[in-house]
């Protein structure tokens, strides 16, 4: 009876769309949706704090260079991560805490399948608040200095959708690998991102080359916002190809080890 | 046979949960009985590939079910916990679940909208899980493991919270999927639902099977120790006083505080067929029924004297 059965390549992948759906379908019902929603919009109230400010107070300080400020400060080390780390840990152990993994697992959905469907799902959702944090504050201040630069800048727009999205890429690997490996993982995801890349970032010599942050932020149009003790030690970037290479093999790694991860370990219910 | 143990056993740290245990399950309901941590529910877990054993091997159809999703599409899961999505709608659910199983999205709504039906769903199926009673909630989780029409069904304490009506009717479709041919492996602690489903039982206690198909031996057993039922109401006292006037009452318990009252009957299925009369007739409001194992656990205790 078992040999009739045999699951293509297409079959899986149109069950990890399913899966994709769902969660999707169900993550954007959740309060934590509108609250990352809020989180994401910062960048654009900040931009719009400047214009009244601006308009007012005169300010020295011209959109664009107020555009990259933002990036360098709120989006690449705080918004970024902390989306990255909210969904890609969470659209894993929410199945696990809600104890709804048993529906999964009892349908013929490859492990695989559904590792990549809950990382796609994570991606997607963390991508579309980071274009929408990135776009929106560039529209608003580009166009405070001249409707004109909105094209003039678009290169750099470009640059920084490129690095956020390598950035979600890379981080919703990492928890995803997190949550199947470990216990609570979004409070191990914030420490890690927040103290760990934060601080070994700006370490010289091989050790900042130990974050993800040290591959996105040489890629970064923008000068990374640090402390003056730390932006002492003047870390060196490196060169834009490899950082994206590393980010596209750490990537693959996370996902690769979260899927043999998955297949070791026994998700117990009760 | 469909189902094969050999020599399983499986500990978690220090703890056996289930200890040497060698069985043939055959086609037809089996009734899985026994106490809250006899095994039954790791028994479910390994036959479902969920855990692997930590000793022996088990087979299913032939095959080992450990990370074999292929066998996913001959068997349906209802697992003993109360988890949902809650935010997607009946609907969505049940059409996630049947598009998993190879359905197309409109067939799998179509098929979704006919077991919704079939379990009186049908009228709520656009409401979020959430929003769903306890019934129906375990309607909705029984309906999600025949989506597919599966060959094997297993049921962890199917009746778990259910009101005597919810319990009637998924013990007759229980006999209706099995005048079906088909193959259902039950878990309960309560002899008198599974006895109304099979007289083919596997005793557990303490992660060993004490006896197989021992039914009406034990039944005996069972009758010397009165049998606890809980019940959730509106108002305890006034149901109280129905029930003292049935002969299989033996005694009642009040706790007006929490709402609920604990009766000890001697014979459980003539009790059930008076509690829902009791219900219907005098409009109580019922939220939770349960019969914790009291009894079984007396009963066991002398078997593995």
């Amino acid at each position: 009876m078992l040999e009739a059965v045999r699951l293509s390549h297409k079959k899986q992948l149109n069950t990890a769309f399913i899966i994709f759906r769902m969660t999707v379908n169900n993550i954007i019902k959740t309060r934590r949706t509108l609250f990352m929603f809020l989180i994401s919009s910062s960048t654009l109230l900040v931009a719009l704090l400047y214009l009244v400010l601006r308009e007012s107070d005169n300010m020295g300080i011209s959109g664009y260079a107020f555009f990259a400020y933002i990036m360098g400060t709120l989006q690449i080390r705080g918004i970024l991560l902390l989306l990255s780390v909210f969904y890609g840990s969470t659209v894993f152990s929410d199945e696990l805490d809600r104890k709804t993994l048993v529906y999964l697992q009892s349908r013929p959905v490859s492990g695989w399948s559904l590792l990549l469907a809950k990382y796609f799902s994570a991606f997607a959702i963390t991508a579309i608040f980071l274009v929408f944090s990135t776009a929106a504050p560039y529209l608003v201040l580009m166009a405070a200095d001249s409707p004109a630069d909105i094209i003039k800048n678009l290169d750099i727009l470009g640059i920084d959708l490129l690095v956020m999205l390598l950035g979600a890429a890379a981080y919703c690997a990492l928890m995803l690998m997190a949550s199947i490996l470990l216990k609570k993982p979004v409070l191990w995801g914030l420490t890690f991102t927040l103290l760990w890349e934060n601080t070994v970032v700006n370490i010289p010599a091989l050790i900042n080359k130990f974050t993800l942050l040290h591959w996105l932020q040489s890629i970064f149009p923008h000068p990374a916002a640090t402390n003056k003790f730390l932006s002492l030690l003047n870390p060196k970037p490196s060169s834009v190809q490899t950082s994206i290479t590393m980010l596209l093999i750490l990537t693959v790694i996370f996902i690769l080890i979260s899927g043999f991860a998955y297949r070791k370990k026994e998700f117990k219910l009760n | 046979m469909l189902i094969n143990f050999e020599n399983v056993s499986r500990w978690y740290g220090e703890v056996i949960a289930l200890n040497d245990i060698s069985i043939n399950i055959p086609p037809g309901v089996t009734g899985l009985l026994g106490p809250n941590g006899a095994g039954k529910s790791t028994f479910l877990n390994l036959v479902t590939g969920r855990l692997k054993p930590s000793k022996g091997k088990v087979r299913v159809l032939g095959e080992d079910p450990r990370n074999n999703y292929k066998l996913t599409r001959f068997y349906g899961f209802v697992p003993e916990q109360d988890a949902y999505y809650e935010k997607l709608s009946g609907l969505d659910f049940m059409t996630y679940m049947a598009q998993l199983h190879g359905f197309e999205r409109k067939a799998a709504k179509r098929a979704s909208m006919e077991i919704l039906e079939r379990h009186n769903l049908i009228t709520h199926m656009n409401k979020p899980v959430a929003a769903y009673s306890k019934g129906m909630r375990q309607r909705i989780k029984l309906a999600q493991a025949l989506i597919h029409d599966p060959e094997i069904l297993y049921l962890d304490e199917p009746m778990n919270g259910m009101d005597p009506v919810g319990r009637n009717e998924t013990i007759d479709f229980v006999k209706k999927l099995s005048s079906a041919g088909k193959t259902i492996i039950v878990s309960s602690h309560i002899l008198h639902e599974v006895e109304a489903m099979t007289q083919q039982i596997i005793l557990m206690h303490n992660g060993k099977i004490l006896a197989e198909g021992i039914v009406q031996e034990i039944r005996g057993l069972i009758d010397e120790y009165p049998h606890n039922v809980i019940i959730h109401t509106d108002r305890p006292r006034e149901m109280a006083s129905h029930l003292l006037g049935y002969d299989d009452v033996i005694d009642i318990n009040i706790d007006d505080k929490q709402n609920h009252l604990k009766v000890q009957s001697k014979e459980p299925e003539k009790f059930y067929q008076n509690l829902v009369a009791v219900i219907v007739e005098n409009g109580f409001n019922v939220t939770y029924i349960d019969s914790p194992d009291d009894n079984l656990q007396s009963v066991f205790k002398y078997l593995v004297k």
